[in-house]
């Protein structure tokens, strides 16, 4: 009797079990193959085509099965007031966000698990934080607004692991910084705005993930605006949109290749009328974008053909939303994680020129009146850093205080500038950066040689470098 | 009670095993941490273990025997591939036709080159680690002669008239000009160092001749590489062109017009501070245009983009209507296909000037470069069809050849030399160590500065904490799984840690191996890299009077006035046989100013002929400065006291070291490390 009791017991047991395993799994189906977006209501989308960033109030990202759009429409993020910038993990697994869950809460990062569709908060700042992307080692790099310091608030890029811990500044100079995507060789694509002294155009840098070796990836046409998003295929291209200022509804699909991306840009959509907002390559070749066909329609879900350079068929869209920043749940080849040398016991980067009058490849006739420089002046913020005479070699050796915006200069011997002051640059502590020249040509390797300034210790910048003392101590 | 006993023992051993488990783990990890230095290698022993065994059945069973096809050519009128392999040490007959291999010949030790005279009947293939070419009858398929060389015969190249064969010799760094008639060698002529690949121009009066390392420089300059320009009408040296910052200048080719010769070379930045790769920092790779003529211009252009490096470039050829070359990329398992009208264009519009930049400029290559062809791991050889309608390539480590159409600019046929199937753990290890996708960009292999895993003659500033400081003579891999520590400085216990966290951030500078891969990687290096024989200086292990002398110096126990030399002093104190060193860290007052001050690891010795520049930063140009220059106060041996005509001795005896096996068996003088230690 006991018996019999025992097994109707396990058999009601294993009922309840295989029930719930059912139920569990049904809300843990995996989404492979969906597409995810984020819908904005048409009346809260507002852009400012000059700003890097862009937050949709009352935004929710959504996902669709994209071979029956219609009824499989599921909001991810309903526990949210507002919802933006979805990027999916290496293994299609998870999702970095942007969000705030109440209206007057500040956007923080967080990350869903897209099998059990519940949501961690990553980042807990007081400010805004923007532009999400997964690292590889568990890592993520977002922006984040860091305080005025007198010469207006920006916004810089930061890493941290995936559970909130260590987190660190990376970029530091005063720009908006925007991180794009994380490119197959391992570097963060950012997206910049100069603000101090005077404002710039966009432009895309690439970096590594510590924040060293930042340098020019691409720089649109003058009054070209870029989108802060940009996805590299594994075939090494890099896709954006560009729209010309004043015609934010006219942006269209450029590529670079990762090869030689300062010159190899291509216009996909020319031709095509309409706008286009947002792109994602997806891995039979084509692209899933964002468009649409006049400013008075709302954005739309589109297939795109690369090969054709044409708009195929709408896949999805609202009558009362924009649909932007369209992505595909689908694994895809996690980039190199590179190693990293910054070493935070050390206050100081060292940074080191071959020639600072290699301005540009010599042929470009506009530069050959320059004088000839002998001094190179280190500019910070609101002050000289100090003023070094190169070496008859024209190399500098300077060792520089870490982590802190400079510009450099190039003096003739009359004291006129000959050259720069040159963008903002900053090193890390333990960084060694070498360059050819000042505003050199960008594809320039150096020539083969022993420069004398390495044959001395480096000069310190700012002069009393010497009398701090190192971080920690 | 027998049964309860035989349980008790059984339990107590399962008691122990238990017991021991724990602690057991914990050697194991302290072992592996201390052989790898990180925390979380994988604990697998025959990861390790069983893969760095040299000999024995093991080492049998593990390993395989590889082809390796190298270098090509095809027969006058298309029908037959002729294939070196390498490792295989044959000739490889290949129908193409039907792409199939109809013929394997046994040839000479580590087989160069392969060359067809115009009839179609006839093949000579050089042999480079036997010091001979061999000439095959090609209706037969049979040697049928030897004719001797110089040492390491390479590149090969038949004069117009057939009448005399122009050999390369790699290793002794001359050409052979061998008289077909009499199968004799005729005269040799001093090429440059290390000279390897040939070319005769389209009017059958010029051979070209590259050669790999730079001529002895003087110290802190940049590397000068010679092209070697023989007059084959009077069988003398015409001109040495040289090659500004390039080196490893691996093969040559004219057009067909004769208008220009194009080499392979890679640009190296040795002299400047390693501080980064991003740039072009490190390495450039790309070709040398030779105009003909007395003022024609000798020009540098690179193969590389801005952000992607086509490494290693090897071979070249041109097609009959001179309008493409194509350069196979060892390092990178590409083929660049170049525009010549375009690279003409470019030249025609270009002053002196503009050349100096573009021969830097990473983004030239736009100009010039077609397209970039995917292959199987490390391309070498390439040959032409005779209408120039297929290339074949030599993919070296899949024992395998492409065939591509000219036209397509794709691979339209592979064909499989029927080498082993499976990839072992030490063909891995060696398709790592020439692979340039484990460094940022592609920018360099391994093998870029190990060419042949030897070293490439060149002193690097590897600005370790500062800049300009601790310049680093570049050394061998040769047989060096034996002998740790690693680095001059001997920082490295093993080549794990040489090779591992730490290589990625100075070297590589992207993400580091992982460890199947670095497994494979010291699998190679420790079992795969052999010395080849050096039969130049000691052709049969019977020293010449002189270096019988020099051998009595190096053993000596007292100076020409009797004193007797602290142990410390002797020669072979700390460089014992086998390997000639006592693998132990010494001050041998050699360290400069631009030196943190360190002890150096006292190098190996065998085949040192071969590995001029000499002491841990390359300052001694030859093996003599060791003791002319450098050893003022006998800190590196007391020498001082030796007469000139010892020093030549001593020279002699040091350039007959060979391999290390020919010395395990040497009782006499191996007590001298012994000594050293138990002090």
């Amino acid at each position: 009797m006991n018996s019999n009791r025992t097994i109707i017991l396990l058999k009601v047991l294993l009922v309840i079990g295989l029930s719930g395993t059912f139920l569990i799994s049904c809300k843990n189906e995996p989404m492979n193959g969906m597409f995810v977006f984020t819908r904005v209501p048409i009346d809260n989308f507002a852009i400012h085509e000059k700003e890097i960033t862009h937050k949709y109030p009352g935004a929710q990202i959504v996902t669709i099965n994209p071979d029956n759009p219609d009824k499989s429409e599921i909001i991810l993020t309903t526990d949210f007031y507002s919802a933006c910038s979805p990027r999916i993990s290496y293994d299609a697994k998870h999702l970095l966000f942007l969000a705030q869950q109440n209206k007057n809460d500040s956007w923080q990062v967080w990350e869903m698990d897209l099998r059990k569709r519940t949501s961690m908060k990553i980042t807990d700042f007081e400010e805004s934080c923007s532009g999400p992307a997964y690292l590889p080692g568990n890592r993520l790099v977002f922006s984040r607004q860091i305080p005025d310091s007198g010469i207006g608030s920006d916004m810089a890029l930061f890493t941290m692991n995936l559970d909130g811990s260590n987190v660190s500044q990376i970029t530091f100079h005063p720009l908006f910084d925007y991180c794009s995507t994380i490119l197959r060789d391992g570097r963060i694509l950012f997206l910049t705005k100069q603000l101090y002294p005077v404002s710039d155009d966009m432009m895309y840098l690439a970096m590594r993930p510590n924040g060293t070796k930042a340098e020019l990836f691409f720089k649109g046409t003058d009054g070209y605006f870029l989108n802060n998003q940009a996805y590299e295929t594994m075939d090494g291209f890099v896709y954006f949109i560009e729209w010309e200022q004043g015609k934010y509804n006219n942006g269209d699909i450029v590529s670079v290749h990762q090869n030689r991306p300062l010159f190899t840009k291509v216009n996909y959509t020319s031709e095509i009328g309409g706008g286009f907002h947002s792109v994602f390559p997806i891995q039979s070749g084509d692209m899933i974008v964002s468009y649409h066909p006049s400013e008075t329609d709302p954005i739309a879900l589109y297939r795109f053909s690369v090969k054709e350079k044409s708009l195929g068929e709408s896949i999805f869209s609202y009558s009362d939303y924009h649909i932007l920043e369209p992505v595909l749940v689908e694994a895809y080849t996690r980039p190199r994680n590179l190693p990293d040398e910054v070493n935070h016991k050390e206050s100081t980067g060292l940074l080191f020129s071959q020639d600072i009058n290699i301005t540009a490849t010599q042929h470009d006739t506009n530069l050959l009146f320059l004088s000839k420089a002998t001094k190179i002046e280190v500019l910070g913020i609101d002050k000289s850093l100090g003023i070094v005479p190169v070496e008859e070699d024209g190399s500098i050796y300077l060792k520089i205080i870490a982590d802190t915006p400079i510009r450099l200069r190039t003096i003739d011997e009359n004291g006129k500038t000959v050259s720069g002051p040159s963008a903002w640059i900053w090193l890390r502590p333990n960084e060694r950066r070498g360059c050819v020249g000042c505003h050199e040509d960008h594809e320039l390797s150096p020539e083969n040689r022993v420069p004398l300034s390495v044959k001395k210790p480096p000069v310190c910048i700012p002069a009393e470098l010497s009398e701090i003392s190192k971080k920690g101590n | 009670m027998k049964k309860y006993l035989i349980l008790i023992f059984i339990a107590g051993i399962l008691i122990i095993l238990v017991l021991a488990r724990k602690p057991a783990l914990n050697w194991s990890r302290q072992h592996v941490n201390y052989i790898t230095a990180v925390e979380d290698h994988p604990l697998n022993c025959l990861s390790c273990h069983l893969y760095i065994q040299k000999e024995g059945i093991v080492a049998k069973l593990i390993n395989a025997d590889y082809l390796s096809p190298f270098n090509m050519a095809v027969s006058p009128d298309g029908s037959r591939l002729f294939v070196v392999a390498q490792e295989g040490n044959k000739l490889l007959v290949i129908n193409t036709q039907t792409n199939k291999v109809i013929d394997k010949i046994d040839v000479g030790e580590n087989p160069h080159s392969v060359i067809i005279n115009n009839d179609g009947n006839t093949a000579f293939v050089s042999n480079q680690w036997a010091d001979n070419i061999f000439e095959i009858d090609l209706s037969l398929l049979k040697i049928v002669d030897t004719i001797k060389t110089g040492s390491g015969p390479a590149g090969l190249a038949l004069g117009a008239d057939e009448k005399f064969l122009y050999v390369a010799d790699s290793y002794s760094s001359e050409v052979s000009v061998i008289d077909l008639q009499t199968k004799t060698e005729i005269k040799r002529l001093m090429a440059g160092n290390n000279p390897v690949g040939t070319d005769i121009s389209p009017a059958g009066n010029l051979l070209y001749i590259t050669s790999r390392r730079t001529l002895p420089m003087p110290y802190g300059t940049p590397p000068m590489t010679e092209l070697t320009v023989i007059n084959t009408t009077t069988q003398r040296v015409k001109e040495r062109k040289i090659f500004d910052n390039a080196y490893i200048m691996e093969n040559v080719a004219f057009t067909p017009s004769g208008d220009m010769a194009i080499a392979t070379l890679i640009r190296p930045k040795n002299l400047i501070p390693a501080i980064q790769i991003e740039r072009g920092w490190m390495m450039t790779h790309g070709i040398g245009i030779i105009e003909p003529g007395d003022n024609g211009r000798i020009i540098q252009l690179l193969t590389d983009d801005p952000n992607s490096y086509y490494s290693d470039p090897f071979d070249i050829v041109i097609t009959p209507d001179g309008e493409k070359a194509f350069v196979s990329h060892s390092g990178v398992d590409y083929i660049t296909v170049i525009d010549l009208k375009a690279i003409r264009a470019l030249l025609a519009e270009s002053t002196p000037e503009m050349l100096d930049t573009y021969s830097n400029h990473l983004g030239i290559s736009s100009r010039y470069v077609l397209k970039r062809i995917p292959t199987g791991a490390n391309p070498k050889g390439l040959a032409l069809s005779p209408e120039g309608e297929y290339l074949y390539v030599a993919e070296r480590l899949e024992d395998r050849i492409a065939v591509i159409s000219t036209e397509k600019m794709e691979t339209i046929n592979t064909i499989d030399l029927k080498g082993p199937s499976r990839i072992t753990v030490a063909r891995k290890g060696r398709r790592l160590l020439n692979n340039a996708g484990y460094t940022f960009h592609n920018q360099y292999a391994c093998y870029t500065c190990h060419p042949d895993s030897h070293e490439d003659g060149l002193v690097y500033n590897m600005a370790g904490k500062d800049m300009g400081r601790n310049l680093a003579n570049v050394q061998t891999l040769r047989d060096i799984g034996d002998i740790p520590p690693y680095k001059w400085n001997g920082k490295n216990s093993s080549i794990y840690k040489q090779d591992g966290m730490r290589f990625s951030t100075i070297l590589t500078r992207t993400e580091s191996f992982a460890f199947d891969e670095l497994d494979a990687l010291v699998a190679y290096i420790v079992t795969g890299i052999k010395n080849p024989p050096n039969l130049r200086y000691n052709p049969a292990g019977k020293l010449t009077a002189a270096q019988e002398r020099g051998k009595k110096v190096f053993y000596r126990t007292h100076t020409n006035c009797g004193k007797e030399i602290p142990v410390k002093d002797r020669c072979f104190t700390c460089h014992p046989p086998p390997y000639f060193t006592n693998m132990l860290m010494v001050d041998v007052g050699t360290l400069s100013e631009t030196d943190d001050y360190m002890l150096l690891d006292a190098p190996q010795l065998n085949n040192i002929y071969e590995s001029a520049p000499y002491l841990h930063d390359g300052r001694a140009a030859t093996l003599e400065e060791l003791w002319t220059t450098y050893n003022d106060e006998d800190k590196h041996g007391v020498g001082n006291d030796m007469m000139k005509d010892q020093l030549n001795d001593l020279v002699e005896y040091l350039r007959s070291l060979r391999d290390a096996k020919y010395y395990i068996e040497d009782p006499e003088i191996y007590q001298a490390s012994t000594h050293l230690k138990n002090d």
